[in-house]
């Protein structure tokens, strides 16, 4: 076996294993800090949008932005990472119970999202502002059923 | 006695406003219908301009400058000495930290999101993301300081209506009251007047909604 192979062998193995190591508490500040990264991206496209010329080429960036983390939601939630692992979080255990559920809310955003991305790549303003009308409604989908309000 | 008037109209719609639009706030957040408490809060805005306008170019018993007084004054006033129409030295602490804690709520309000990035103020464009958590935080903060002073106003108005007998609810709603006839009429500003702040307090609550855009 090749030295490179068998560096790259074991860098991903340790990652797997640092995946796998991470605690609750890790897992729940890496998905709060993603659920921030989501929020800042949206905030630009439509503080962007409320300008008289909006910069399309600032909306597009953040689009992919978010799209790509809305892609990884369902990802974020590994087993034990609920309010049952004791640390502060908002997650609602419906989200285990009810996986099926939690997913097809979490598509529906990333469908949104992918919109969003869609319509930004093209630079049409108007479908920008209608893609970015639609990603709101996912989002609060998402939190009535599956996020406990503190 | 000679009734005088101590409260004008600007004052009383001021402080029947605000008791009036303050549960509706807490109402219309607890429903979720962010719509209208936004469209509210504007309307305290607006309310908060023109007392603090009244309060510099208005009726005499309404102007800063008449009821708040020093230490000297309060301690006079607490020691049964020192006549006043109006506010009394003591009251007025409470008229400032209630003006100031308002206009704080309204001001975290105008920059504030929800943790949906759905509902924002209308001023949330104009700052970053965390300090708009930052200042949701503060709104849900300052919603109990002001809550807190509400108590003390109304315990203070127990008080003094049951223990010192000197009934202030009356004279807030028809803005006279009975005084010896040595003490002077105050100076009451001008309805006109008065009229024209509140036009301009409504512009600059206008002008707030949509995003308080520059001129240049």
């Amino acid at each position: 076996m090749r030295k490179s192979t068998i560096i790259a062998g074991l860098t991903t193995l340790g990652m797997a294993v640092a995946a796998y190591a991470a605690t609750p508490a890790q897992n729940i500040e890496a998905r709060q800090n993603g659920y921030k990264a989501i929020g800042r991206a949206f905030k630009a496209i439509n503080d962007e949008l409320k300008k008289d010329a909006p910069d399309v080429a600032l909306i597009r960036a953040n689009a992919r932005t978010l799209d790509t983390l809305a892609g990884r939601v369902p990802r974020w939630y590994p087993a034990g990472t609920g309010p049952e692992s004791g640390v502060k979080t908002e997650a609602s255990p419906t989200i285990w119970t009810n996986r099926a559920g939690f997913n097809t809310a979490a598509r529906n955003f990333a469908g949104a999202t992918r919109g969003l991305k869609n319509a930004a790549n093209k630079g049409d303003l108007a479908a920008i502002r209608t893609a970015t009308g639609g990603v709101g409604p996912t989002c609060k989908g998402c939190h009535d059923n599956f996020r406990v309000k503190q | 006695m000679q009734r005088i008037l101590v409260w004008d109209w600007p004052v009383r719609l001021f402080h029947w406003g605000t008791v009036l639009l303050i549960p509706m706030m807490w109402w219309t957040w607890k429903q979720g219908n962010m719509d209208l408490h936004q469209t509210l809060g504007l309307v305290i805005l607006g309310l908060l301009a023109f007392r603090i306008l009244w309060g510099v170019i208005g009726s005499q018993t309404a102007r800063f400058s008449s009821f708040i007084r020093g230490p000297g004054a309060i301690w006079q006033y607490l020691r049964g000495e020192g006549g006043h129409v109006g506010h009394s030295p003591l009251a007025a602490l409470s008229v400032v930290a209630l003006i100031g804690v308002l206009g704080a709520q309204v001001g975290f309000g105008l920059i504030a999101q929800d943790t949906d990035g759905l509902e924002s103020g209308p001023l949330n464009y104009l700052v970053e993301y965390d300090t708009a958590d930052w200042a949701r935080d503060w709104h849900e903060l300052m919603f109990n300081v002001l809550l807190g002073l509400i108590v003390l106003h109304l315990l203070a108005l127990i008080y003094y209506t049951f223990i010192k007998k000197d009934r202030l609810v009356a004279p807030m709603v028809t803005g006279k009251r009975d005084y010896p006839a040595s003490v002077a009429q105050p100076r009451v500003a001008g309805s006109l007047v008065a009229l024209g702040a509140l036009v301009a307090a409504g512009l600059v609550a206008w002008w707030v909604s949509k995003g308080a855009p520059l001129p240049f």
